[in-house]
């Protein structure tokens, strides 16, 4: 067993680092304050071939495997979370054609999205139905060679600026009236209204639209597996983005401890640096331990999601859980390091801060995850 | 054209001086746990080299270093950004390599892959020693353009654009040539993509074996002969004093009892 990332992933990660340094690191302040999509951005993590990596070669990325994308993710969150979401969109919005794509729908789809050229989100949550996925009220009736879609979805991150949506929706039979969790692609036009845009505390810059599927006419053909495959599709899309969230979280953990430990360096006081005190030594230490058991954890479920692991699921709920939870208290941490500087917006920390709460929040509650990862321990019945 | 790109791996020049140290006894850097990158100026060559690549058709670029097997990651770095090929020398990295040892192994490659021209950084952002590039081209026996910031193909062979003082000159030259690479806005190396990255680990980097070279210049050109961190002590006063005249009074009442007046 090997703790090390192989040379392959170190360069990659050498890469990132260097692209993200001069590229996202001028602009991750701006990004915060203006809370405006960086489009300039966009166009570097497309030409540099970032956006590719969730995807095969075959449709244009760059493999799609977990663990070159955590690593990535991770890198560009230490200095940016935002941008590091731009990355998990196009991630989040595409697994569902990944994973459950026919081939046509893979060669009509993923190859816009590799090249960075088409943006994508995916459509899940609505105002009755966040946590329960299974309560999803937006429908789909089949009306001869199309489904015809109508509710409202909300938090769709990227929503207002996709090409592409994969919407999560229950298909209902006329004749019986049964209703089945089902997923469609849906491209953007006639129909489709953005209705209200969030205005969120972190990971400003990543818009999170509202939005209105106003009797909007889908092909039959964007039906993802068949109808009633929603829920299972769902939870495998989940399973691979939630160790993407989880690298935004070390990311962050990282970018701020890094920062206090420049800080503690510096930083005078009573004529010593205050890296000298014991006190500061203390919060150190336990920010670094943390952030590396949570990395180590992240790396662990991206590794056992390319490895078709039997305990993926619960290895991308607990990487996410604690790694959400330590990105939280270590950005806490900076922030009382640097002491009344950590929190005026001058300093990096307090952005940090803001961005880390949503990782406890999105692509299920860690409530949520700590039930998944209590029943792997006590059984179905539990 | 045949265009070969000397690139030296060095510590890490944004290394905190604190982590700067020497070996116990030996007249070189602790290398260990410390970040290794490709000298600046060598990535300015490089850019060069690759722009020109792209201006010239069927021109191939190789990227030549001389060092230990850890030094093989500038030319991944290179293949990365996509040289051609990938050439080391290989021969244990310390300090007390002359730059003319090195200038004859590298002008030994430049025959081997029969180069027409030769692109060199200005100076190695480790030691600052300004020796390869124009030794190298002596060795060959090759004219040598010296601040180079880019080459274009031209209608007699190339167009070196140089930086002056107080502008820049243009001057012809034809293979084979020695070109020392200065840093400009232009020749910024380009960060290499995704797929690119990946791949340069999977490419092969070809061994010249240096072969007795060494022995037979042990000794000769530049020794170096003493190598020490200086000691820097910082006091620091405050000269006291109820305003601005009061406390440059006092300040050169201090500077004269210094005798530093």
């Amino acid at each position: 067993m090997n703790f090390e990332l192989d040379k392959e992933l170190q360069f990659l990660k050498e890469m990132v680092r260097e692209l993200v340094q001069e590229k996202v690191a001028p602009r991750a302040a701006e990004i915060d304050e203006t809370d405006e999509y960086p489009w300039d951005i966009k166009e570097a993590l497309a030409e540099h071939e970032i956006l590719a990596m969730p995807f095969p070669e075959e449709y244009g990325g760059t493999g799609g495997k977990a663990l070159p994308l955590v690593i990535a993710t991770e890198e560009i969150a230490k200095v940016s979370c935002s941008v590091a979401m731009m990355l998990t969109g196009q991630c989040l919005g595409s697994a569902a054609i990944v994973i459950a794509g026919t081939e046509e729908q893979k060669q009509r789809f993923l190859p816009g999205l590799a090249s960075g050229e088409k943006i994508c989100a995916m459509a899940l949550t609505e105002p009755n139905a966040g946590s329960d996925v299974s309560s999803v009220q937006c429908t789909a009736v089949r009306e001869g060679d199309e489904y015809v879609l109508s509710g409202t979805k909300r938090f769709a991150t990227f929503g207002n600026i996709a090409d592409i949506l994969t919407v999560v929706v229950k298909t209902v039979d006329k004749k019986t009236g049964e209703k089945k969790l089902s997923c469609f692609v849906v491209e953007k036009g006639e129909g489709l209204v953005v209705r209200n845009l969030e205005h969120k505390m972190g990971i400003r810059g990543t818009p999170t639209a509202e939005l209105f599927f106003g009797n909007m006419r889908v092909p039959a053909e964007n039906l993802l597996g068949a109808e009633g495959d929603g829920f299972k599709i769902v939870m495998q899309v989940l399973d691979k983005t939630r160790a993407e969230i989880a690298a935004q979280a070390v990311g962050l953990a990282q970018g701020a401890l890094e920062y206090a430990v420049q800080y503690a360096r510096d930083r005078v006081q009573f004529g010593s640096p205050i890296g000298k005190f014991q006190a500061i030594q203390m919060k150190l230490a336990d920010m670094e331990m943390k952030t590396q058991a949570a990395r180590y954890l992240t790396y662990a479920a991206a590794d056992k999601y390319d490895h078709r692991a039997h305990d993926r699921g619960k290895f991308s709920a607990m990487a996410k859980t604690f790694a959400s939870d330590v990105a939280l208290e270590v950005t806490s941490e900076a922030i009382q390091v640097l002491g009344g500087y950590g929190y005026i917006k001058d300093y990096p920390v307090e952005r940090m801060f803001r961005d880390a709460k949503i990782h406890q929040i999105y692509e299920g509650t860690n409530e949520i995850q700590r039930i998944i990862v209590a029943r792997s321990l006590l059984g179905r019945g539990f | 054209m045949q265009i070969m790109v000397c690139l030296k791996q060095i510590l890490d020049p944004e290394l905190p001086p604190r982590d700067f140290r020497l070996k116990q006894g030996e007249m070189a850097p602790v290398t260990e746990g410390i970040p290794l990158v490709m000298s600046s100026f060598d990535q300015n060559a490089l850019e060069v080299g690759l722009q020109l690549r792209e201006k010239m058709a069927g021109a191939t670029l190789t990227a030549v270093t001389v060092g230990p097997e850890g030094a093989s990651d500038v030319l991944r770095k290179a293949l990365a950004v996509k040289a051609d090929q990938a050439v080391r020398v290989p021969l244990e990295q310390d300090c007390k390599l002359s730059s003319r040892i090195v200038a004859v192994l590298l002008a030994n490659a430049a025959r081997q892959l029969r180069a027409d021209l030769v692109l060199c950084g200005r100076q190695a952002g480790d030691w600052d020693g300004s020796q390869v590039g124009l030794t190298l081209a002596e060795e060959l026996g090759w004219p040598c353009a010296n601040l180079v910031t880019g080459i274009e193909p031209g209608p007699g062979g190339l167009v070196l654009r140089r930086e002056l003082e107080e502008g820049y000159e243009l001057i012809e030259g034809s293979a084979p040539l020695v070109a020392v690479v200065t840093n400009h806005e232009t020749n910024v190396l380009r960060i290499a993509k995704v797929k690119d990255t990946m791949a340069a680990m999977r490419k092969k980097v070809e061994i010249f074996e240096p072969d007795g070279i060494k022995a037979d210049l042990q000794g000769g050109g530049i020794e170096l002969v003493s190598l020490e961190i200086p000691v820097k002590e910082v006091n620091c006063e405050i000269i006291p004093g109820e305003d601005g005249r009061e406390k440059a009074d006092n300040l050169i009442k201090r500077l004269l009892e210094l005798k530093v007046l």
